[in-house]
């Protein structure tokens, strides 16, 4: 697997605006929709969905690293974006440590697996400290672009 | 007490496998214990006390995971991380 397979080349973000935690996954969803991985008109049931499943436990799974998703009846692959915050935002993670990287996925109904194949993904690649430091430190979009990039293409450490 | 070494394999049996919910279950269990516990699936091996780790183990359903404890209450330990994953997390109703 690789993040192009389902990281949005339009929905990624160095900046985030929002400062709370319904700001950013508002912020997100909205991205998703203006890269074209979403429909408008699923933008509010998504958003709930989101907010609803955070409610379940944070998905702030520490180390400044959030992973906020829902499944949704309205896509037929699974559909993510990314954004950045270079303060930090407060989360509710377990760690109790602000969150700076957020990945947000959107899942089709009944598939587990890819999600779970994604989570593993992301996971695996934010282990190395290297990666997941810079990615902190990305300044704009095309820096993420290319760190995400440059993570496809194994140069960063497994 | 002595520390104590345990070691067993459990079975994931809960159709979602070991997602992000499933992933705070176990580390904040695990973080009810001093021993030091570890999860492996093949070569791969995460601290049971920390999500990522967790996640990055890319653990389905049917996957056999070695439990590995290490500590004074590793036996306490085991036997609530066995239990867990015997309940399948409770997963019935719950989201990913």
């Amino acid at each position: 697997m690789k993040f192009a397979d389902f990281i949005l080349s339009g929905a990624v973000s160095a900046d985030i605006k929002a400062s709370n935690k319904q700001g950013v996954i508002r912020e997100m969803v909205r991205s998703l929709v203006d890269a074209g991985g979403i429909k408008e008109s699923d933008y509010e049931a998504i958003v709930k969905a989101i907010v609803k499943r955070e409610e379940l436990g944070s998905t702030g799974i520490g180390r400044g690293i959030a992973v906020p998703h829902t499944k949704h009846e309205s896509v037929d692959r699974l559909v993510g974006c990314i954004a950045i915050s270079a303060d930090g935002i407060d989360f509710e993670s377990l760690d109790c440590e602000k969150v700076q990287l957020f990945f947000l996925l959107v899942s089709p109904n009944d598939r587990p697996g890819e999600h779970l194949r994604t989570l593993e993904h992301i996971t695996r690649q934010l282990k190395d400290d290297t990666f997941c430091r810079f990615l902190k430190q990305a300044k704009n979009k095309d820096d993420v672009l290319q760190l995400l990039e440059e993570a496809d293409n194994n140069s960063f450490g497994k | 007490m002595s520390t104590r070494s345990v070691k067993r394999t459990l079975t994931v049996t809960n159709r979602c496998g070991v997602h992000a919910r499933v992933g705070m279950i176990l580390a904040k269990k695990a973080g009810e214990f001093v021993s030091d516990i570890k999860l492996l699936k093949g070569s791969y091996a995460a601290d049971c006390r920390s999500v990522l780790d967790l996640l990055a183990l890319g653990a389905f359903q049917g996957d056999r995971l070695e439990l590995l404890v290490s500590g004074v209450d590793a036996d306490d330990a085991a036997d609530a991380i066995t239990a867990l994953f015997d309940s399948g997390f409770y997963e019935e109703k719950e989201a990913m």
